[in-house]
């Protein structure tokens, strides 16, 4: 599309001129094709970034047992409050239910791959014990880590005798 | 579809409900309603209705869909299979409505591509929250990206 | 000679016998020859030395007359008379010699002819001589005397001319009698020389064929001795014993095998000699003695039968007595095994023929035919059974295959065929079963099994026919109640389905109604309205829990799920976790051993420790912290009070304990019971069939569920459930 721009290192790209409403379409259009979206305003972007950091510390082992109030803070160099408002009022759902939706979702993508023991997910995600997971599993889900691995099985074997 | 450029409280989830049950498509429609986060509902009587409507060209493809189990015509697993089994509608996010309480029933719903279990509570209060719950959950697989495979949520 | 038999069947005894008469003749016959010869010999000789004698007779009588003459004529020459008286012996001399001579030529008619020739000589010479010598003066010799000496002389040449007559007649003779002699002389020697020879001969064949014989007797001898000594019978020789009268009144043993010693323990060198009553005393008692005595007088052999008793053991004895031309030869068989045996044959026989009945009405009521079948004739032998279930006589048609084929339903022919032909070329026995239409009409299931056996050098195949129609229909018949069953089935899930969705369906709108009400209307409620709209809620709450409890009840061991392995502390954990809620509310403590695993269905065992779990803390004490505690152990079957139907050897015995108020022990049988409830009060919401779910689903689980308590002192449950590790893995049962 030619238009100027920046790579910045936190997912973000800094254009250099403020573009028309039909460019912006267009941009989006292309770029929601690679998945990619585009967060209009600066509020969006730090509810995005809070996301993200929140992301990167779930996925980093080394981070496991950092408080994440104070590695957000430290992170985003805003206070945890202001952050924790503006998520809330960004999403109609606290920082702490977004954590523990990222936690739990992740754990999924774990016990997904079938590689690990429930007992590792735990530890991984830094939770206490294995009930203490599959507690916040099932209250964010519905559903025991065990089930939720029988159905991902059944779907896989499901799937393999109707292929789609 | 157009997505580009929405903020937050700009955002719309478009719903779509196949219910055969008249007084629960009226309950859906009040929780609906004192929920704060901003839809458009469609809703279908049978399983028929609804497939015909998302077979159409120009259908803009919802966010979620609500399935009665218990329809005529076409029940609501006939749905949830032809649903998975286009590959155009993966990103939809099933959520099964049912009174059934089995497990066996309800695991049957997941392994066949529900993404959402709610069982048909006796209180309205639960079920707007349930229905809370549900949007909120898909909001955020929504404007986060997550895995929708692995989105499974039973309430 | 001894006549020479001709014919070829010789015995030897007559081969010998004329062998020895040919012998004796002919050393007989030597003998006399040379006897003969000897004496021949002997005659020559004298005859020999005769003539010899003849001879110096005739010599000597000559001499005699020639020294008469000479002597004379000296006298006469020299005139001496001195010298007569020497003739006068002279003469009587020569008439000795003359008679001499005389006797001795008797048998010679020409010496005697000469002899008289001589005796007329001999006179004349006397005469001479005589005259001669009565002249005899000493004077000078005259004329006479001169013809008288000239007239001697003349006789002397005569008798001179004899003596040579004689003495040349004497000399053939001798000559003759000279050849006859050496002749015999040659002969007898060789003679007695060929006598002897042929004598050595005859004794040296004589000796072999002794050795021969004795070698062969000695043999025989030590064949029999071993067969004697080794023979496992009695064998003893005796000789009778005779009393004064002649009479046989006992045996004395003449010889005794070494049998006796192992069966009768007597040492043959011992009673060697001895009377056979006393050696073996029970002879007497058996008329054993009789029959010896009665044996031997009348020759031949007799055998029989006794029982003996040596030893305080019982033996069977066969004897056998033969009597031979001094005594009588007894052979003992020790016959106890084979009567032992005989008697064990008889048993052994009638118990086959029983079997044999029993066996053969068995295959009458079983149905079952029998049939051997030899494939290289086609044909067979079948059981009399086998025809009856063909409707047919026993031996109405010819069992060939070509028979048999015509009874085999048409439908199933070529099946049979097949079958047939495989049989043939495979040969590995396999089962079949067809239809037959048998004589009457009737159509029956027939299945075949048969085995290959060598029988006689060949191949058969012995095989059973068996009517299974009562089976075949019975498994029709079950077959079409299974698919009734499975029908009804069918119909009860579709009737589950609906009750359960269509009976709650009405409840729950009820409910949501009621709570949209609370929420919109409340306030224009009044305080009675809200009351009553409480009790709706309420009653339509308990409503609809009855109506899921009651369905979950009906719907355990509708379908047949299958049975899986279940570890029960899986199963804990999640009912642990399905209940953390109400954990939490009552700060309950639950103390879990290590549980088993079982077979089972996971949902049901779920929702048994589930009930369980939420009964305890339903009936907790109030002020007290619920503590349950979940235990196991492995028990036998025989430990399990009660009766039921114990599927296995081995139990779990899974013990589910609270601290609870408990209940009265009365009701402990009643308490499982749908719809009781011990307790009643508000506080207590039960729809009084969680337990009786609970009893179903243990009793789906094929055991058994009891509970115990005391009123104020907690409840204990006790679920039994089979150990089904130490059965195989089957899950049909």
């Amino acid at each position: 599309m030619g238009i100027a721009h920046t790579l910045n290192g936190l997912g973000e790209v800094e254009i250099h001129r403020e573009l028309s409403p039909e460019e912006l379409e267009a941009l989006a259009d292309r770029l929601h094709h690679y998945g990619i979206q585009i967060l209009g305003n600066p509020k969006m972007v730090l509810v995005q970034r809070i996301k993200d950091t929140i992301d990167r510390m779930l996925r980093n082992d080394n981070l496991r047992l950092y408080k994440i109030s104070s590695y957000l803070s430290d992170q985003l160099e805003y206070s945890y409050a202001h952050l924790s408002n503006l998520f809330s009022e960004a999403t109609h759902s606290s920082i702490e239910n977004f954590v523990i939706l990222r936690k739990v979702n992740y754990a999924k993508e774990l016990i997904a791959s079938g590689n690990h023991s429930l007992t590792e997910i735990a530890y991984r995600l830094n939770y206490s014990s294995v009930a203490h997971l599959s507690n916040q599993f099932k209250k964010t889900t519905g559903l025991t880590p065990t089930k939720f691995q029988r159905i991902l099985q059944k779907r896989r074997e499901h799937r393999i005798q109707q292929p789609l | 579809m157009n997505r580009a450029y929405h903020g937050a409280k700009d955002q719309i989830l478009n719903i779509v409900l196949a219910y055969d049950d008249e007084d629960d498509r009226l309950f859906f429609q009040e929780a609906i309603e004192e929920i704060e986060i901003r839809t458009r509902l469609l809703m279908f009587h049978n399983g028929q209705e609804l497939m015909d409507y998302l077979a159409k060209e120009d259908t803009v493809l919802p966010d979620l869909i609500f399935l009665d189990l218990n329809m005529p015509v076409k029940t609501g697993m006939q749905c949830l299979k032809e649903i998975r089994g286009n590959p155009a509608l993966r990103q939809v996010c099933i959520a099964i409505y049912s009174t059934s309480c089995s497990e066996r029933d309800i695991e049957d719903t997941f392994v066949n591509g529900a993404n959402i279990y709610l069982n048909k509570p006796n209180n309205f209060n639960k079920l707007r929250e349930s229905i809370a719950k549900v949007l909120q959950i898909n909001w955020q697989y929504h404007t986060s990206s997550l895995n929708k495979d692995n989105f499974l949520l039973r309430l | 000679m001894e006549f020479k038999n001709k014919t070829r069947i010789n015995t030897p005894g007559t081969t010998y016998k004329l062998a020895l008469s040919l012998a004796i003749g002919l050393l007989l016959s030597i003998t006399a020859l040379l006897f003969h010869q000897i004496r021949t010999l002997e005659r020559s000789s004298t005859m020999v030395s005769h003539s010899i004698l003849v001879d110096k007779e005739i010599n000597t009588l000559f001499s005699q007359f020639d020294l008469m003459e000479s002597a004379e004529f000296r006298a006469v020459i020299l005139r001496d008379s001195s010298l007569g008286e020497s003739y006068v012996d002279r003469k009587l001399a020569s008439d000795r010699t003359f008679e001499k001579l005389k006797y001795l030529v008797q048998d010679m008619p020409l010496h005697q002819t000469y002899l008289d020739s001589i005796s007329m000589l001999k006179d004349r010479l006397h005469t001479t001589l005589e005259s001669m010598h009565g002249r005899l003066e000493p004077v000078l010799p005259d004329l006479t005397t001169m013809l008288y000496v000239k007239k001697a002389a003349s006789i002397l040449k005569d008798l001179r001319a004899i003596r040579t007559g004689m003495l040349l007649h004497n000399t053939e003779l001798l000559e003759q009698r000279m050849a006859v002699h050496r002749r015999y002389t040659f002969l007898t020697p060789v003679t007695s020389l060929l006598l002897s020879v042929f004598s050595i001969m005859v004794f040296s064949i004589a000796y072999v064929r002794i050795r021969r014989q004795k070698n062969r007797i000695q043999s025989s001898e030590i064949l029999l001795q071993n067969i004697v000594q080794s023979t496992d019978n009695i064998m003893n020789y005796y000789e009778p014993i005779r009393d004064a009268d002649g009479e046989v009144v006992d045996f004395k043993v003449v010889f005794a095998n070494n049998c006796n010693k192992e069966y009768l323990d007597l040492d043959p060198e011992e009673i060697l000699g001895r009377p056979v009553t006393e050696v073996f005393p029970f002879m007497i008692e058996n008329n054993e003695l009789q029959h010896m005595v009665e044996c031997f007088h009348q020759g031949g052999s007799i055998d029989f039968e006794r029982q003996v008793e040596v030893n305080g053991v019982r033996y069977w004895f066969h004897t056998f007595i033969k009597a031979m031309d001094r005594g009588i030869l007894e052979v003992v068989r020790n016959n106890t095994e084979e009567n032992t045996a005989k008697e064990n044959l008889l048993h052994l026989n009638e118990r086959l023929e029983i079997q044999n009945f029993i066996m053969t009405e068995a295959k009458k009521m079983a149905k079952i035919g029998s049939y051997v079948s030899f494939f290289k004739t086609d044909k067979a032998e079948i059981s009399d059974n086998f025809y009856r279930i063909l409707d047919c006589e026993p031996g109405e048609f010819e069992p060939t295959f070509e028979e048999y084929r015509k009874f085999v339903h048409p439908e199933d022919l070529g099946e049979f065929d097949t079958f047939g032909q495989w049989l043939k070329e495979v040969q590995n026995p396999r089962e079949h079963i067809y239809r037959v239409i048998t004589k009457k009409g009737r159509i029956k299931y027939l299945r075949t099994k048969g085995r290959y056996i060598q029988r006689h050098g060949r191949t058969v195949m012995i095989g059973i026919v068996q009517d299974v129609s009562d089976r075949i229909q019975a498994e029709d018949d079950l077959k079409i109640k299974n698919l009734e069953l499975e029908q009804i089935n069918v119909e009860l899930e579709s009737f589950n389905r609906v009750a359960s969705h269509d009976l709650q369906e009405p409840l729950r709108k009820i409910q949501m109604f009621i709570s949209r009400m609370d929420d919109t209307e409340e306030s224009r409620l009044s305080d009675k309205g809200r009351e009553y709209l409480e009790k709706i809620h309420q009653v339509s709450a308990r409503m609809q829990s009855l109506i899921r409890n009651l369905l979950a009840y009906a719907q355990i061991g509708n379908k047949r799920d299958e049975f899986e392995k279940v570890d029960l502390n899986e199963v804990l954990k999640k009912v642990q976790e399905d209940c953390s809620e109400h954990l939490k509310e009552t700060q309950a403590r639950l103390e879990l051993e290590k549980l088993p695993t079982v077979r089972g269905i996971p949902f049901q065992l779920e929702q048994l420790f589930f009930n369980l779990l939420l009964n305890a803390l339903k009936y907790r004490k109030p002020d007290v912290v619920p503590i349950i505690r979940l235990k196991s152990e492995k028990v036998s079957h025989k430990q399990i009070p009660g009766e039921f139907t114990k599927l296995s050897k081995h139990y779990h015995m899974i013990t589910l304990s609270d601290n609870g108020i408990g209940f009265d022990p009365e009701g402990s049988g009643m308490i499982f019971e749908l719809f009781h409830r011990l307790h009643s009060g508000v506080n207590h919401s039960g729809t009084g069939i969680g337990l009786a779910i609970c009893k179903k689903i243990v009793e789906n689980h094929h055991g058994v569920i009891r509970a115990k308590s005391k009123l104020g002192e907690g409840a204990v449950f006790i679920i039994y459930l089979p150990d089904w590790a130490k059965l195989s893995d089957s899950e049909s049962f």
